[in-house]
C-alpha cells in the first residue's frame, strides 16, 4: 500500500511536469521539442540517480520508487514519441525517422553521462569518507 | 490551462504509474531471461491505446477534449516510460548483450511505430 502511494505521487507530479513542459514547447512544430526534452532530461536524472542509490546508499525505499518509478518514469514517455512520429510521418517520413533516432541516440548518450557523473559523485564521496576516517585515526 | 485539466493529468498520472509499476512486478516475476518484457509490452501497448485515443477517426471523436488530456498525457503518458528503456539499453550494454539490446531498441520503436499508425486507422 505504501509502495502504491509511493509510485502514485511521484507519477501525479511527473505527469504534471511533463503536461507543463510539453504543452508549450510542443505547439506548431515540425519537431516534438518538448517530449524530446522531457525524455532526454529524464534519461539523464534516471541513471544518475539510479547509479549512486544503488552503489553507494544501496537500498531502495519508499522515496527511491517515487523518484524512479514514479517521478521520472511518468515524466518521460513513450506512447506520445510514438504517436508524434506516425504523424510527422505522415507528411514527412525523413522527419519521423529523424525523430526516432536522435531521441534514442541522445537520450543514450544523456544515460551514460549521468552513469559518469553518478559513478564519479561515488569515487568521490567514499573517498571523502576514507579520508576523514582516515583523519580518525590520526587523532 | 484550467485547473480541471490538472486534475485530470495528475490522477491519470498517479493511475497509468502504478499501473506500469505493478504490471512491471507480475511480469517480471515469471520473466527470468535478460530481454525487458516488461517495458517493452507496457510502451508498446500504450503507444497503441495513445494512438486510439488521439488519432482514430471515431474514438478520438467519442472522448471530449478533457478526457483526452486525462487518459492520453495523464494516463498513457505515465504508463510507457522513456527513462526506464535507456536505462535497461544501458544495462545491456554494460553486460556486453549487444544483440539483445539492438533487438530491444528496434522491435520498441518500430511496434510501437507500426501499433500507433494501426490505431489511426478506421478499421
Amino acid at each position: 500500500m505504501k509502495s502504491i502511494l509511493s509510485v502514485g505521487v511521484g507519477g501525479t507530479i511527473g505527469a504534471l511536469a511533463r503536461y507543463y513542459f510539453t504543452v508549450p514547447l510542443n505547439s506548431n512544430s515540425w519537431f516534438p521539442f518538448g517530449t524530446f526534452a522531457v525524455n532526454m532530461i529524464g534519461s539523464f536524472i534516471l541513471v544518475f540517480f539510479l547509479t549512486v542509490i544503488l552503489e553507494y546508499i544501496q537500498s531502495t525505499s519508499y522515496l527511491v520508487l517515487a523518484v524512479s518509478t514514479g517521478f521520472v518514469g511518468a515524466f518521460t514517455t513513450f506512447s506520445s514519441l510514438s504517436v508524434e512520429a506516425v504523424k510527422i510521418a505522415q507528411y514527412s517520413p525523413v522527419n519521423s525517422l529523424l525523430y526516432i533516432c536522435s531521441s534514442f541516440v541522445f537520450g543514450f548518450i544523456l544515460a551514460f553521462i549521468g552513469r559518469l557523473t553518478g559513478k564519479v559523485l561515488i569515487a568521490n564521496l567514499k573517498r571523502e569518507t576514507e579520508s576523514t576516517e582516515g583523519a580518525d585515526v590520526c587523532e | 490551462m484550467y485547473v480541471n485539466d490538472a486534475l485530470l493529468v495528475g490522477i491519470g498520472g498517479f493511475l497509468g504509474a502504478n499501473s506500469r509499476y505493478l504490471l512491471s512486478k507480475i511480469i517480471n516475476k515469471y520473466w527470468k531471461k535478460s530481454y525487458p518484457i516488461a517495458t517493452f509490452l507496457i510502451n508498446i501497448l500504450g503507444s497503441f491505446l495513445l494512438g486510439l485515443v488521439v488519432m482514430h477517426p471515431v474514438a478520438s471523436k467519442i472522448l471530449q477534449a478533457d478526457l483526452k488530456y486525462g487518459i492520453g498525457i495523464g494516463f498513457m503518458g505515465a504508463f510507457t516510460t522513456f527513462s526506464t528503456f535507456e536505462f535497461e539499453v544501458l544495462q545491456l550494454v554494460e553486460n556486453k548483450k549487444i544483440f539483445i539490446a539492438s533487438l530491444y531498441i528496434v522491435l520498441s520503436f518500430l511496434i510501437g511505430f507500426i501499433l500507433a499508425w494501426f490505431a489511426s486507422q478506421n478499421i
